[in-house]
């Protein structure tokens, strides 16, 4: 890119800047992804329960609050 | 630990404008650490723990803060919103740790090491809480406006121009200190709690004994306790101090200073949260009913007769500035989120809106959302600013969740993961969020579903 061209650092100071930035740092780095985590049975089924249980907190607070508008 | 390869990959010629804006930082933290100054080390590091805390301390809490004052006094509440803060700070540090250690956001690492649903879903929770917050810092700038005279379109209009005016430089350091610059006057809150003069005897009292205990209704009662849980523990913070701390670039070198800059922060915003609630006791003192004006607009004029009009003003100016550090922060955690999981974009201060435009779209648009919603006439306000606070508790556990097993993430996380006490008081924080939540959530439905009835 032009934009980045502009600011690419030359001779010494580029490796100047490579020491300042940890290499996993650096933005082409950390546009890799990370792998995926390998859930356990167990985890999977802990984070669906936590979100159906937020999710029926959620009706009961949406409720409370529109009847309440409606006052 | 879990690297991506970049020594194969990553040359010189990969180098972004954020990349150089980022190593110019870090050459300034790096100079001040090899001249042994801790000081300037500390100071250069400062930025993320502090706004998010400064930034939490928002319209909708200093008002729950205050509405705590005005409707239990200096007794229960002033302890516990200390201990709030406590549990905040342990919520933060591992956020901070890891933006830290995998230079990457919140979204981002939930969105890759769970997969895209469970980032889209954690962002979608994220975008409903901080637009119906951001909404709640508009009305909070317009009611202090409202108290000199201003009118409601240009009150909004300056709450939208300041997030415009912060994303111009393109530079998260800029933004950065704008943003701390203005989040140093939460502080005007301890200002005003001096004007009260209230009573150190009674203070010493509260913090010590947590009496006098709350009276009268239980589901006002467990609104106020899970509201002002959600003043202080809320999922836009995790977000925000996650990714800020990765686009400031800190490394697991600096945890000791982000550690320092979240306690810092924490103390700075329970101070400021503290005063707010003891600035609106003397309504508790005086039996000043604040329960059918909750939307602020009567806390300036109602304490105007009983701390004076320096005050009342200074009450008014803390709503505003409130309302203005929470804009940029919530906003910004809200573009941070989106351009994370929609992956492959840029989401950095230090990128122009041209290197990062779903980024810095998100983060005008959503603040510009939320000041259109308010200029709407009929638009429940009082009922959202109300609600806003329990909705970020209500929303809150399962953020806690995903943070507690990353945070164990041995993989990502290294020998940085969390200690034993960490987890012990992790697990007690979700807990206790969402016994809050839940407790308000039925006894409100309860109450109301048997009130319909007859």
């Amino acid at each position: 890119m032009q934009h980045e061209a502009e600011y690419r650092p030359e001779g010494d100071r580029e490796s100047q800047l490579i020491e300042s930035l940890e290499p996993d740092q650096l933005v082409a780095a950390v546009a890799k992804p990370l792998p995926r985590l390998q859930l356990s049975r167990t985890v999977r089924i802990a984070l669906w329960a936590v979100r159906i249980f937020v999710l029926i907190i959620s009706v009961l607070v949406v409720y409370t609050f529109i009847v309440q508008l409606m006052k | 630990m879990v690297k991506c390869d970049s020594s194969s990959s990553v040359t010189g010629g990969d180098f972004t404008h954020e990349d150089r804006d980022r190593s110019l930082d870090r050459t300034r933290v790096f100079n001040a650490r090899r001249s042994g100054s801790r000081g300037m080390v500390t100071w250069l590091l400062l930025g993320p723990g502090v706004l998010a805390m400064l930034g939490e301390n928002d319209g909708p809490s200093m008002l729950s803060y205050a509405f705590s004052g005005a409707t239990y006094g200096v007794g229960f509440f002033l302890p516990f919103i200390a201990v709030t803060f406590a549990a905040a700070y342990v919520v933060q540090e591992m956020s901070m740790r890891l933006g830290a250690v995998t230079h990457r956001g919140y979204g981002e690492l939930i969105f890759q090491r769970f997969g895209p649903f469970w980032g889209w879903v954690s962002a979608g929770d994220l975008f409903v809480t901080n637009l119906i917050t951001l909404i709640t810092e508009v009305i909070a700038i317009r009611i202090g406006m409202a108290f000199f005279d201003i009118p409601a379109p240009i009150a909004v209009a300056c709450a939208v121009g300041l997030v415009v005016l912060s994303a111009c430089g393109s530079r998260y350091s800029r933004w950065e200190r704008l943003a701390m610059g203005l989040a140093v006057f939460n502080l005007v809150f301890l200002v005003v709690a001096v004007l009260a003069q209230p009573s150190p005897q009674a203070l010493g009292h509260a913090l010590l004994t947590w009496t006098p205990l709350p009276k009268g209704s239980a589901s006002v009662f467990l609104l106020v306790l899970a509201s002002n849980i959600g003043a202080t523990v809320t999922p836009w913070m995790l977000f925000f101090q996650q990714s800020a701390s990765a686009d400031k670039g800190l490394t697991p070198q600096d945890i000791p200073q982000g550690r320092l800059d979240t306690l810092i922060g924490t103390v700075l915003a329970a101070v400021a949260g503290c005063a707010a609630l003891v600035a609106a006791a003397p309504l508790f003192t005086h039996h000043v009913d604040m329960s059918q004006d909750l939307s602020g607009s009567g806390f300036p004029q109602a304490l105007l007769p009983l701390i004076g009009r320096p005050a009342a003003i200074l009450f008014a100016l803390g709503l505003i500035e409130a309302g203005a550090v929470a804009m940029l922060t919530i906003s910004a955690s809200t573009a941070y989120a989106v351009s994370e999981v929609a992956g492959g974009v840029g989401h950095s201060f230090n990128q122009s809106i041209r290197e990062a435009p779903l980024f810095h779209v998100a983060n005008i648009g959503v603040a510009s959302m939320a000041g259109a919603i308010v200029l709407i006439p009929g638009t429940p306000l009082l009922a959202i600013a109300l609600n806003a606070n329990l909705l970020a508790t209500v929303l809150m556990p399962p953020a806690l969740v995903f943070l507690l097993i990353l945070a164990n993430d041995r993989e990502i996380m290294g020998p940085n993961v969390n200690s034993w006490m960490t987890n012990f008081f992790g697990i007690l924080i979700t807990a206790l969020v969402t016994a809050a939540g839940s407790a308000y959530a039925v006894v409100a439905f309860l109450e109301t579903f048997h009130a319909k009835g007859h």
